[in-house]
């Protein structure tokens, strides 16, 4: 096991670097490039020149990448252009108010999943079984933006029930920190539903198929032949069995869940890294963009491996060597 | 001896799109407290399905037990049993071990865990108590080192060890029945002798009745009394074990018999198979259901024989008594070779002797 | 149980054992997909769905009255803009008059474009990368299979936005090329799979001894037998493709304005879809019918293929 992680582990980080190089040569293969959009057109010849230097843009792209890996290997992402503060500064700026959306949407997709797939499986071709089947192909089948700005129609605009845009009213005077705990709770309800929807879909899904799987097994007879309630059968023979597929599927999809969270933030103008990403875009801030890029391709890498360590765990039969 | 079980009309549907598989069709037998009976027939004969119902394991739907069928255990009718008195029986009084040791068991969960599980419930042991058993239960079916061994995995064992956990699992209640389908068919054939032998040695310290169901004529031998020979879900011919194979009286038994690849066999060429396939469930053919396969087979075979009395204890449901010098002629003529009746009449010992090796 | 009902493939030499349940499947395999497939009701009203929209979308020009001179969904006329259903313009105007139904007629040209053609190139980088790693194996395969999980592991709309601004002149062309580029690696994985199943298979081996070329046991005897995954993954693709051209189109990084995409449509409506909800409904439903009927039809597909799937 420890070998087969060290090895995991290598291999992730030869992937990284590999695509650090292709994120680089893509990020400057942008047209404009910062100086046309940062730099006001006033500027003087021999100011325009001092700050293409300080930022080293004047370098060769392969020298600003081996200067860009030098400091990220030592963890420095540099500093944004737009404002000069380091990149890591601003990221960390923008994770609480990210992971408060992502934790909040994963643990609701979660709950709602298992609950969901459970009661289909358990209930085959009852309505409850063909609710989720239609819930979970319209949920496969609508862009997340989409349904997105559909809860803002409705619930924000028509019914006026809930806040639509930031994670916290533009007014805040007088609050104590219960009011300002509730209206963090009531702005996040939306991009909560929007984003889980996704994965409430595919993971009932999942888990119905492999709970329907699983007890077509002989285990599944052997256990009622012992004379077992079908509770037991099922929650100790069944459910234990039908939620370690789920379970790394559900690290998989987490590691890759940033992809929705920028549509989901930009959407409700959400003040994470999403949106951080999304102005980054819009203003060519090549060292934020970067780092995110690397952000996010790292969280799908390393949650592929705790998928994979987390199907030994829960499955003794595996064993990696 | 009393009557363990009485099974009478025995009937088992299918739904499926197609329309009914009609898998097992009014069967009819006893088991006798303490006694041994094996059940024979090739896959698809219903005798997997019927083990299944006795113990109201199969999923409903798609399949169906008919209302006139009677499953008297010990007096109690199961067929319409609460589910919830049937779980009680289930393990404690009668209890099945299957096919594939290498995937009946929960491939997630200790072996001691599942092992406690029967125990805990119908002995109603917990904690230490029901360990000591359940090591106890592991060292009488042969596994050394059983108290390490109860932390184990399925994975860990291998497939006659997993068997052995099956079996232990299965005679921990002390079960009056038990019904065994197939439990060598998946094993290598060393291991199979050991796993039959550890049942017969278990049956008389226990004083369980079994049930074991096979397609191997050979298994069933030397271990059973009694043999019921089933065909397209229906009981085709029954006795006791030596009485059958020294005289069958069933065109199909003959037949099954031939089948038996023998080490003493003298004669060259191919083995004698059974000419024809089992027939499609779906649409049953009228009358007797091996009519279109056997070689015996004359116009009455159109309506379904009754079953009759052949010998003492031994019932056989065919028109056509195969003892008769002109009807043997005639299934000769049809190309039937009369292996195991003419020539080794009365010899059945032969079959038991090389069967239970 | 004992009845298990059993598939007998169709290139394997036939067993002259064959029990009645064997015999009846002996159908011919195409035959008995197709009549599982018919069997499923929402997976053939998704294929039926289809169709009407695939005509809808093909005599769009007609229905519309395009001329050379006049572009039914490009024909904006301020003096109507934001105007309600009415005869001449049933799903009304937008905001910049535009007829919103030829609009609607048009993007869904747009739509099914991108979906099948970056569909087209995703399956060609798929069907080169997965056929050359399953049928190579060695170190072709680990290569090759690097090179996919770098695309699976690369968060997709990011990359796909960063790539459409360096990259994107607003073509359909361009848009396809992109989407297609990013979404392969699903395809290659299944593809790869399928060729290591099959390239083990007796008839494979017996082609083999009959000297036929790695080509053409690659092309003649392994794809067509791999072609059922492959057309489940590729449905579904499609489905996948329409979303994401929606994606980038609505964060302005697709298709440019006035090209009617329902991305675009989706783009325009933002600003007004609190007073004309349709402007964001049309548009939607659109898609959201569009990719459940490639879902529903890929997996009717899958379900037809695998008959041990629908005994469920």
């Amino acid at each position: 096991m420890a070998r087969y992680l060290i090895r995991r582990i290598v291999q992730s980080v030869v992937m990284m670097f590999v695509m650090s190089i292709i994120f680089f040569a893509l990020i400057h293969l942008i047209p404009g490039g910062p100086t046309a959009v940062l730099f006001s057109p006033h500027l003087t010849k021999a100011a325009r020149d001092n700050l293409t230097h300080v930022y080293g843009l004047d370098q060769p792209v392969y020298m600003q990448y081996l200067i860009w890996l030098g400091k990220f290997v030592r963890g420095d992402f540099g500093n944004s252009f737009v404002n000069g503060l380091t990149v890591s500064s601003e990221i960390f700026g923008r994770l609480p108010a990210t992971l408060e959306l992502l934790l909040s949407a994963l643990a609701f997709a979660l709950v709602f999943a298992i609950l969901l797939g459970v009661t289909a499986a358990v209930r085959q071709y009852s309505l409850a079984d063909y609710t989720t089947t239609v819930l979970a192909y319209v949920g496969i089948s609508m862009p997340v933006f989409a349904f997105a700005i559909i809860l803002q129609e409705v619930f924000g605009v028509k019914l006026g029930w809930l806040p639509t845009f930031s994670n916290q009213s533009p007014i805040t005077d007088g609050f104590t920190p219960f009011d300002f705990f509730l209206d963090g709770l009531v702005h996040l309800i939306l991009p909560t539903i929007a984003l889980s929807l996704l994965f409430i879909a595919v993971w009932s899904r999942y888990l119905r198929s492999s709970m329907l799987d699983v007890v077509k097994q002989d285990y599944i007879r052997t256990a009622r032949a012992k004379g077992l309630s079908s509770r037991l059968v099922f929650f100790r023979h069944a459910l234990r069995n039908a939620l370690i597929p789920l379970t790394t599927q559900v690290a998989i999809d987490v590691g890759g869940v940033f992809s929705g969270a920028v549509i989901t933030e930009t959407v409700f103008a959400w003040p994470g890294l999403g949106r951080l990403f999304y102005d980054s875009l819009e203003a060519r801030d090549y060292p934020v963009l970067l780092a995110m890029l690397m952000i996010s391709t790292a969280s799908v890498i390393f949650f592929n491996l705790v998928a994979d360590v987390l199907y030994s765990v829960l499955d003794p039969r595996i064993r990696y060597s | 001896m009393g009557k363990l079980l009485e099974v009478k009309n025995l009937a088992v549907q299918f739904k499926t799109r197609e329309g009914p598989i009609h898998a097992v069709n009014g069967v009819s037998f006893d088991i006798n407290e303490g006694e041994s009976i094996g059940v024979v027939g090739e896959s698809g004969s219903g005798k997997s399905v019927t083990s299944l119902a006795l113990m109201r394991l199969l999923p409903v739907p798609p399949a169906q037990i008919l209302d006139s069928s009677s499953v008297l255990f010990e007096d109690k009718q199961l067929v319409d049993l609460e589910e919830s008195e049937m779980r009680k029986i289930r393990g404690g009084q009668m209890a099945m071990i299957f096919q594939e040791p290498m995937t009946s068991l929960n491939p997630v969960l200790t072996i001691g865990r599942q092992l406690i599980e029967p125990i805990e419930i119908h002995l109603n042991l917990h904690g230490a108590e029901a360990e000591a058993h359940a090591a106890s239960l592991l060292e009488s079916v042969g596994i050394p080192d059983a108290k390490r061994r109860l932390g184990a995995y399925p994975h860990e064992f291998s497939g006659g060890m997993r068997q052995r956990v099956m079996i232990a699992m299965a005679l921990s209640c002390r079960p009056k029945l038990l019904i065994a389908d197939e439990p060598t068919t998946a094993l290598d054939v060393t291991v199979q002798a050991q796993i039959l032998e550890l049942i017969s040695s278990l049956r008389r310290e226990f004083g369980t009745a079994v049930m074991l169901i096979t397609h191997d004529l050979g298994v069933v031998a030397g271990t059973t009394d009694r043999v019921l020979v089933m065909y397209a879900g229906h009981i085709a011919e029954a006795g006791p074990t030596d009485e059958l194979f020294a005289n069958p009286r069933h065109p199909y038994t003959l037949g099954l018999l031939g089948a038996i690849p023998r080490l003493d066999d003298d004669r060259q060429g191919e083995l004698a198979t059974i000419p024809g396939s089992p027939p499609d469930l779906l649409n049953p053919p009228t009358g007797c259901p091996f009519q279109p396969r056997c070689a015996f087979a004359i116009d009455k075979c159109k309506q379904y024989p009754p079953s009759v009395s052949v010998g003492p204890g031994h019932q056989s449901a065919c028109w056509v008594d195969v003892t008769e010098p002109a009807a043997l002629e005639r299934a000769k003529l049809k190309g039937f070779i009369p292996v195991g009746l003419v020539q080794h009449r009365g010899g059945g010992a032969q079959f038991a002797s090389n069967a239970t090796e | 149980m004992d009845i298990v009902q059993t598939e007998p493939q169709s290139n394997m030499p036939v067993s002259a054992e064959l029990t009645p349940e064997l015999t009846r499947a002996r159908k011919s395999q195409g035959r008995l997909i197709f009549e599982r497939f018919i069997r499923n009701k929402v997976a053939v009203a998704g294929f039926v769905f289809l169709v009407i929209m695939s005509a809808l979308a093909l005599l769009a020009p007609v229905i519309t009255h395009q001329t050379a001179h006049f572009d039914p969904a490009n024909h904006p006329n301020l003096d109507i803009a934001l105007v309600g259903p009415s005869l001449a313009h049933p799903l009304g105007t937008d905001a910049l008059g535009r007829d919103v139904l030829a609009r609607l007629l048009f993007g869904a040209r747009v739509s099914l474009e991108v979906g099948i053609f970056s569909m087209i190139v995703s399956l060609i980088f798929g069907l080169v990368i997965g056929s050359l790693a399953g049928y190579y194996g060695g170190w072709i395969d680990a290569v090759m299979m690097r090179i996919t999980d770098a695309f699976l592991s690369t968060p997709l709309y990011l990359v796909l936005f960063v790539l459409s601004i360096a990259f994107n002149n607003g073509k359909v062309s361009t848009v396809v090329i992109l989407i297609g580029v990013l979404s392969w690696a699903s395809a290659a994985r299944i593809v790869r799979s399928e060729f290591l199943s099959l390239k083990e298979r007796e008839f494979l081996l017996a082609a083999r001894t009959l000297g036929a070329s790695d080509l053409r046991l690659m092309f003649a005897h392994i794809l067509p037998n791999a072609a059922g995954p492959i057309l489940v993954t590729v449905t579904l693709l499609i489905g996948n493709n329409i979303i994401t051209e929606s994606v980038l189109s609505f964060f302005g990084f697709g298709l440019q304005p006035p090209q009617a995409s329902w991305g675009t449509m989706l783009n325009d409506s933002q600003s007004y879809f609190v007073t004309d909800p349709l402007l964001l409904y049309a548009p939607l439903l659109s898609i959201v019918l569009a990719v459940l009927s490639f879902n529903l039809m890929g997996d009717g597909l899958r379900d037809a293929l695998d008959p041990y799937m629908t005994q469920r």
